[in-house]
C-alpha cells in the first residue's frame, strides 16, 4: 500500500506531517507517531511492516500496534489518500 | 526594467503608475483593458483552469484566459486607473499568478529585515489599519494590503497604497496625505517604497478580543488558518507546496481590543515577535 502520488502534497513540520489534498482541499495533520507510518506509506509498504515499525519504535504490544495501524489506514482510505485502497480494505479484513 | 505590481509587468493603467514599482524586464506582462457597458452582466462567476469570467464586488466583470496576458474589465461606470489598480487588479493578478503555478492569498504582508510576514484577518478584521500603523509608526515596509502572491517562497510587492474605511480607522492615524476614494467610502494612503519581494518568514492571524494576547499556533492548526484565505482554492490549483511551506513557518494569533491602545500594543508585540 502507498499514499496517492498525484495531487497529494505534504510537509514535515516539527516531527509532524501536514498534508493537503489538492483535489478536495482536505487537509490532514499527522502526529509524530503517525508521521513514522507516513514515511513508510509514502514509499510503499505493507500492513505488517507498519505494525512492526510501531512495535519496534514505541515498544507497543502487536495487538495494540495493529489497532493503531488499522485506525490510521481507515482514516487515510476514507479520505481517499491511498493509491490502492482496495488492498488496504482486504488487508484489514 | 519595467513597472508593475504583484510581480507582473502591468500595462494599460498609465495614470496609476505612481502606485507601481520597478520590476525586472523579465516580469510576465499583464495588459489591463477596461471598457464601459451600460448592461454589465450579472451572471454568476465562472472560473476554471483556463478561463475566468468573474463578477466583481461593487459591480463590473473581469474576463481572462490563461496564457493570454490580458485582464479585460467591464464596468457600468468606468473607474479611474488608480481604482482599477487597487482594488480591482487583485483578482486579475491572483489568477495570472495562480495559472502560472504560484500561490495567492487574500492577505496583507509587511517586511521586516528578516523577511515578509503575512497578515491574515477576516473581513473588517483590522488588517489594513494594522498595516497603515506599522508603516506610519514603525517605519515598516508594507508589501501588500489585499493580496499576497507567493512565488518560490517569497511575497511579491503590491500597489504602493492602501485604503482605510472612513468610519473607525481614520481617527487612529495621521492621514493628512490621504484622499477620498471608492465613492467616498474610503481614504487612500500612499505607502513608501518596499522591496519587490521578500522571503516569507511567518504569518500572523488578527482577531478582535477584549484583551491582547499573542499565541503561537501549533503546526497541526496552521492549515486551518491558512486555507480559507487561499484565493479561488476550489477551482484553481495554484501551488499547494507553497501553502505547506508557509504552514511550516512560525504562525501567531494576535488578538487585541479595538481602539488605539489595542492597535499600538498589538503592533509592538507583532514587530517584537518577528524581529
Amino acid at each position: 500500500m502507498r499514499l496517492r502520488s498525484d495531487d497529494l502534497h505534504w510537509q514535515a513540520v516539527e516531527g509532524e506531517v501536514l498534508a493537503l489534498d489538492a483535489r478536495t482541499q482536505v487537509y490532514l495533520a499527522v502526529n509524530k507517531s503517525g508521521a513514522v507510518l507516513w514515511d513508510l506509506l509514502a514509499r510503499g509498504t505493507s500492513r505488517a511492516e507498519l505494525i512492526e515499525r510501531l512495535v519496534s519504535q514505541y515498544d507497543l504490544a502487536p495487538d495494540r500496534a495493529a489497532g493503531d495501524v488499522d485506525r490510521i489506514l481507515n482514516e487515510l482510505s476514507a479520505k481517499g489518500l491511498l493509491a490502492d485502497a482496495e488492498r488496504v480494505v482486504g488487508a484489514r479484513t | 526594467m519595467t513597472l508593475g505590481v504583484y510581480g507582473l509587468d502591468v500595462t494599460g493603467l498609465p495614470k496609476a503608475e505612481r502606485w507601481m514599482r520597478t520590476l525586472p524586464a523579465s516580469a510576465p506582462r499583464l495588459r489591463v483593458e477596461k471598457t464601459d457597458s451600460a448592461t454589465t452582466s450579472t451572471q454568476d462567476s465562472r472560473l476554471n483552469r483556463t478561463e475566468a469570467d468573474l463578477r466583481l464586488l461593487g459591480g463590473g466583470r473581469l474576463r481572462m484566459r490563461r496564457g493570454d496576458g490580458r485582464a479585460v474589465f467591464t464596468f457600468a461606470e468606468l473607474p479611474g486607473d488608480d481604482d482599477v489598480l487597487h482594488p480591482y487588479l487583485a483578482p486579475a493578478a491572483a489568477l495570472a499568478q495562480l495559472w502560472a503555478g504560484n500561490e495567492a492569498l487574500h492577505s496583507g504582508a509587511f517586511a521586516t529585515p528578516a523577511g515578509a510576514v503575512a497578515l491574515l484577518a477576516e473581513k473588517e478584521g483590522g488588517k489594513s489599519t494594522m498595516l497603515a500603523w506599522l508603516s506610519a509608526e514603525h517605519r515598516i515596509a508594507v508589501l501588500s494590503d489585499d493580496l499576497v502572491v507567493l512565488r518560490r517562497g517569497s511575497v511579491l510587492s503590491g500597489p504602493r497604497c492602501l485604503d482605510l474605511r472612513r468610519a473607525g480607522d481614520l481617527g487612529l492615524l495621521d492621514v493628512e496625505a490621504a484622499h477620498v476614494v471608492r465613492n467616498r467610502d474610503r481614504r487612500r494612503i500612499t505607502l513608501p517604497d518596499a522591496p519587490a519581494q521578500a522571503p516569507l518568514i511567518g504569518t500572523a492571524v488578527l482577531r478582535w478580543d477584549r484583551r491582547m494576547r499573542l499565541e503561537a499556533v501549533a503546526p497541526a492548526d496552521r492549515l486551518r488558518e491558512l486555507l480559507p484565505h487561499r484565493m479561488y482554492r476550489h477551482r484553481v490549483s495554484g501551488d499547494p507546496r507553497a501553502i505547506l511551506k508557509a504552514a511550516a513557518l512560525p504562525m501567531v494569533i494576535l488578538a487585541r481590543p479595538r481602539g488605539e491602545a489595542g492597535l499600538r500594543n498589538a503592533a509592538t508585540a507583532l514587530t517584537d515577535y518577528f524581529s
